[in-house]
């Protein structure tokens, strides 16, 4: 279990770079980063435990820590990534103007008015940033959370035919 | 393990490879420098730098867009207070377009910033040259440079001309404050109390009349100062 927690680790240093140079060339995609972002990190780690020996699922509080050290280590690695990709490293100073709303990010991303979806973009600081950020974070801390351990016995799917008979075919008590 | 590796190495590369050429392609380097000039005009530095340096690496720009991405990255470098990143750019402006005036001017005014004023005289100069070989030129956009030439020359304690270059200036352009507020320090130094506080009352009206301009703490301060020292004792 600790060799995929430290396998995560790295590979959300790798992603975490990749997006923060990405992020600084083209902006910051709401949702879609995090998502994209957080199942790539979930699919290298399985792509990585498949070499290696298979590994118990964990208590919730172990998969919630190391879901949050990932993450982590992917916010850090990304503000480095930006950090290489600006002409002169100083990528505090960017994210720090643009949290004091001195400076603005340009975001894009998708939103529901009244069942109407729309693409927005523009640039954004401040309390909003920190908002869309906050909700980018958070969704990828649901996957980073759920998806790269192996199911455990509660939530398992049921196999094929187990507790249905023809009566109840949904094996509800009924 | 070793072909793995390999394997491993071959598709990093891979996708490196695609990744930059898909960014290259996306990105077109002339329109992100007419953005970057326009984030200028709005004050938002960051943006400004972010989208000229993404001109300058994945644009494929030619010799004066890729000099005009450089020119407006220094540009928000100067405004930011970061003069070492504005010098930078602007040696390379120097070195691609030895013939270019604007490169000179801009650096010649980073290194006025610097309190550097030989090295900022010999910029002017240099931008005087292939701007304004005669010296007749009528264009209202030397007379900053002649301004930014005075006060350099004020930094090295040459008052005279400097006084010159100011008066010039304010041929060309007799609307520009700041001009009128140097050449107060002029005056003072030459202990024309009433022709420096003439010269900043004017500075001030004028600065005043723009609504969109700033307050002005220290020119008001300036302005009260000389109001005392030139009344009769």
């Amino acid at each position: 279990m600790f060799e995929t927690f430290l396998s995560g680790i790295v590979i959300s240093a790798l992603i975490g770079l990749a997006t923060g140079w990405v992020r600084y060339w083209m902006g910051f995609f709401v949702l879609f980063q995090g998502v994209i972002a957080s199942l790539l990190i979930v699919w290298l780690i399985g792509k990585y435990r498949k070499h290696g020996s298979p590994v118990p699922s964990p208590s919730n509080r172990t998969a919630l820590m190391a879901a949050l050290g990932w993450l982590i280590t992917f916010w850090v690695a990304q503000i480095y990534g930006l950090g290489l990709a600006q002409p002169w490293f100083d990528p505090f100073g960017y994210f720090g103007r643009i949290l004091q709303g001195d400076a603005k990010e340009m975001a894009f991303g998708i939103k529901a008015i009244a069942g109407w979806a729309r693409g927005f973009g523009g640039g954004f600081g401040g309390g909003f940033w920190v908002f869309l950020n906050v909700l980018d974070s958070a969704i990828m801390y649901l996957f980073l959370f759920r998806l790269p351990w192996p199911a455990r016995a509660g939530n398992a799917p049921p196999e094929a035919g187990a507790g249905t008979t023809a009566e109840n075919p949904t094996g509800g008590e009924s | 393990m070793r072909l793995r590796v390999i394997r491993m190495f071959i598709f990093v590369a891979a996708a490196a490879g695609v990744i930059w050429g898909a960014v290259s392609w996306m990105f077109e380097g002339a329109n992100d420098v007419k953005t970057a000039w326009a984030a200028i005009e709005a004050r938002e530095y960051d943006q400004s730098i972010r989208l000229a340096t993404r001109a300058i690496r994945f644009g494929r720009l030619d010799t004066e867009d890729l000099s005009s991405a450089f020119e407006c990255r220094a540009t928000a470098s100067m405004r930011t207070d970061h003069l070492d990143h504005a010098l930078e750019d602007l040696d390379r402006i120097v070195a691609m377009r030895s013939d270019y005036a604007g490169g000179y001017f801009l650096r010649g005014e980073v290194r006025l910033r610097q309190m550097k004023f030989e090295q900022a005289l010999a910029d002017l100069n240099r931008g005087f040259e292939i701007a304004d070989p005669s010296g007749k030129s009528e264009s209202r956009f030397l007379a900053r440079r002649y301004a930014q030439h005075g006060v350099a020359k004020l930094g090295l304690k040459d008052v005279d001309g400097a006084m010159t270059d100011f008066n010039h200036s304010l041929e060309l352009n007799p609307n520009a404050p700041e001009t009128y507020y140097f050449r107060s320090f002029a005056f003072e130094r030459q202990k024309q109390l009433p022709q420096a506080l003439a010269d900043m009352e004017k500075a001030v009206k004028i600065y005043d009349s723009n609504i969109f301009a700033l307050p002005h703490a220290d020119w008001l301060y300036r302005l009260q100062q000389l109001r005392e020292r030139a009344k009769p004792q």
